[in-house]
């Protein structure tokens, strides 16, 4: 095993991310721009597709596909990335990590909190990080074994298809809000009631536009707009639980242990960042879908880069972890799913 | 009446502040340049004058309503993809916007300032730019009583505004005290023009150097109101005189004075109203956590931005990149943040 030099990577790494955010301007703005733009048209045209079905339902699927499509959008390549502030040097108020609400279920403070800060700095270590295995999945032999594991690739499916409302639970769940005992290593930063009421309050609104408030305008479609936005919302879930758990999940990547990780120096912060994370190869298009997420290791070693670099960058990212001999883990979709699919397995069982 | 009902619907639903701001992408599309809660104008012309000035005119959309002589607007610009927002005074009377259907702008343009350096280029590329409701309250109000203007370099703009819309609504003394480095007094063509028209207007043009006290020019005999406008002690000096003599005074302060960086500042940061003083020689959220502000604190180290927030005006370092901020609106991270001047926060 070749010994990692932690100092040279830091320096490769950093040299990387500084040369590439001082070229981010225009063109990076003008990006996200146009798939703000590409999402309400899709929004917008998807629900007014929804109204013609009963003319000609294939009309009906287009909509679903569009809305589903807005959905992806808004949640991954937009909710994601300008959350995390990759676009806040636009000082564009539409789209800054401060104001921007996305179209889920889960409230933004909640999982820029849960997600941002708790999941982005303690990356997979065990115990710090909820976001391995949420909690729910036994995903590697550091968690002790429990009947309740032996049925849990039904509870994946279930979290896949429920993925938003999983998310928007998340931080509840860690700080025990309504069940189980409260954690000693946790300190909430806000009041059970505050998120009970932004929980409910947001879950309540989504719940309200996609099942109530759409369905009624649409008067005797009522049937056809429920119906387009249950699947809407489905086709959502199932494609943003399937992409974060490719790039978490897969059998290769790595946790850590709390106590290996005190005084982690800036080169030991991006090496467990890198082996943290799994890529999926793909077209540009699926990029886009993904959020840039199928570039996950350069997502977790850069997250405030704008996500319109990932791309570009990877190739020397990729070359930075070589040089010191630590893996790059990518492979194509049906590879990396299929993976997921058999840790899940797996760690089932004993 | 739908307006309302439509921004009620996208807040609670479409999560966006208005109906305008959700569909603000869309309406680039036919309108470049638009903005949700800004106006759009026209970049008509920009030119170069003496001493690094720009007189900028602008075609602003119909809705735009019409200011008062002396008051501002923001003005904000796309330079490389960056909303860049700074505040500038109308150097046009209302009569004059309506005549041409043109504002102008006289900007000083400074090399250190991030804004005014790429406020030309901008301008050059941008054919939109988008400006802000008019506001103020720095307006004439000495009909009944002679006047006395005081402008100090680019704080000439908002005396040219006020001379043209006010000289034919009164009979009293309007005197003009204007100073300027040798060689950058701006618009003396209309100002002698002005002269000429009007008898009971007059002024003189001054350099610091030549001309070492501010208030020598004042007729205090005829007790006049005194309007201000220049740099910050420029104004300081003024004010005291006034206030010895007790003249009515009235000031508008545009510019932001910018003391050194030295490691142990004192600033004061204004927070939701309230005022705290800050060193420079720590970051911010280290020294609100110490006063027990609602800040929220992340990573500490500048990649979560949990503890963001709006800088409403004032400079700061960011200690990850070492470079200055804007004086202008922006978002901030407070962990990688020193303090370089004064500074307003939205927590
Ligand atoms: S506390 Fe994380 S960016 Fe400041």
């Amino acid at each position: 095993m070749t010994t990692i030099n932690y100092q040279q990577l830091a320096d490769d790494l950093d040299e990387i991310k500084m040369s590439t955010l001082a070229t981010v301007g225009q063109k990076d703005a003008n990006y996200i721009r146009s798939i703000v733009r590409k999402q309400r048209f899709c929004e917008i045209g998807g629900r007014i597709l929804f109204m013609l079905g009963f003319v000609q339902p294939l009309l009906w699927v287009a909509g679903v596909l569009l809305l589903g499509l807005a959905k992806i959008l808004d949640n991954m390549e937009i909710g994601h990335n300008v959350m995390h502030g990759q676009y806040d040097w636009m000082n564009d108020k539409q789209l800054n990590s401060k104001s921007y609400e996305w179209d889920i279920a889960c409230d933004g403070q909640s999982w820029n909190r849960v997600h941002n800060f708790e999941h982005h700095t303690y990356t997979n270590i065990i115990g710090k990080d909820r976001d391995f295995g949420y909690g729910l999945l036994r995903l590697s032999n550091d968690f002790k074994w429990r009947l309740k594991n032996t049925w849990q690739f039904i509870t994946y499916l279930n979290l896949s298809v429920l993925f938003q409302w999983g998310v928007s639970y998340h931080e509840l769940a860690g700080e025990r809000v309504f069940i189980g005992k409260k954690k000693p290593n946790r300190k909430g930063a806000v009041a059970h009631s505050t998120l009970k009421k932004r929980f409910f309050s947001k879950g309540a609104r989504q719940l309200i536009k996609d099942y109530v408030l759409f369905p009624v305008l649409a008067g005797p479609l009522f049937l056809w707009v429920l119906s387009g936005n249950f699947l809407a919302n489905l086709i959502r879930n199932l494609w943003t639980s399937t992409i974060i758990f490719c790039g978490h999940f897969t059998e290769q990547t790595h946790t850590f242990y709390e106590q290996d990780c005190k005084n982690e120096s800036q080169g030991q912060w991006y090496y467990r960042q890198a082996l943290g994370s799994s890529n999926i190869k793909g077209a540009r298009w699926f990029h886009i879908l993904t959020g840039h997420l199928s570039f996950q290791i350069e997502h977790h070693l850069f997250p405030d880069m704008p996500s319109s670099r990932y791309q570009e960058i990877a190739p020397k990212v990729q070359a930075a972890l070589q040089k010191q001999g630590i893996a790059y883990n990518t492979g194509g979709f049906f590879q990396q799913y299929t993976s997921v699919l058999k840790r899940i397995l797996r760690y089932s069982f004993k | 009446m739908l307006t309302p009902v439509l921004d009620q619907f996208s807040k609670w639903f479409l999560h966006h502040q208005s109906f305008a701001a959700y569909i603000e992408p869309i309406m680039q599309v036919f309108k470049p340049g638009w903005r949700a809660d800004l106006f759009r104008a026209k970049v008509v012309d920009v030119q170069a004058l003496s001493g690094q000035f720009l007189s900028i005119s602008l075609k602003p959309s119909k809705k735009w309503p019409i200011h008062i002589a002396g008051q501002h607007i923001s003005l904000t610009v796309e330079a490389n993809g960056r909303l860049l927002t700074r505040v500038f005074t109308l150097a046009c009377s209302p009569a004059q916007f309506k005549a041409t259907g043109l504002l102008r702008l006289l900007v000083k343009t400074d090399q250190q300032g991030h804004f005014t350096s790429q406020l030309q280029n901008a301008l050059a590329v941008q054919p939109w730019c988008n400006i802000s409701l008019p506001s103020g309250d720095f307006v004439f109000k000495s009909w009944h009583k002679p006047s006395t203007f005081i402008a100090g370099g680019s704080g000439i703009t908002p005396m040219l505004a006020m001379l043209d819309q006010q000289l034919s609504n009164t009979e009293h003394q309007i005197k003009l005290i204007y100073f300027a480095k040798a060689g950058e007094h701006q618009c003396t063509n209309e100002l002698k023009m002005l002269t000429q028209q009007y008898n009971h207007f007059s002024y003189v043009m001054l350099t610091r150097d030549r001309s070492p006290y501010l208030t020598t020019h004042i007729n205090t005999d005829d007790n006049p109101d005194i309007y201000c406008c220049g740099p910050a002690g420029f104004m300081q000096e003024v004010a005291d005189f006034t206030r010895l003599l007790n003249l009515t005074y009235y000031q508008e302060s545009f510019a932001l004075s910018m003391p050194k960086l030295t490691d142990d500042n004192h600033f004061s940061v204004i927070i939701n109203k309230d005022t705290h003083v800050v060193t420079s020689n720590e970051v911010l959220l280290n020294q609100f956590e110490a006063k027990k502000l609602p800040v929220q604190r992340g990573c500490g180290i500048g990649i979560c931005h949990q503890c963001q927030c709006i800088k409403k005006s004032g400079v700061v370092r960011n200690l990850k990149t070492n470079q200055l901020s804007d004086t202008g609106e922006q978002l901030i991270q407070l962990c990688v943040s020193q303090a370089v001047s004064d500074l307003e926060l939205q927590l």
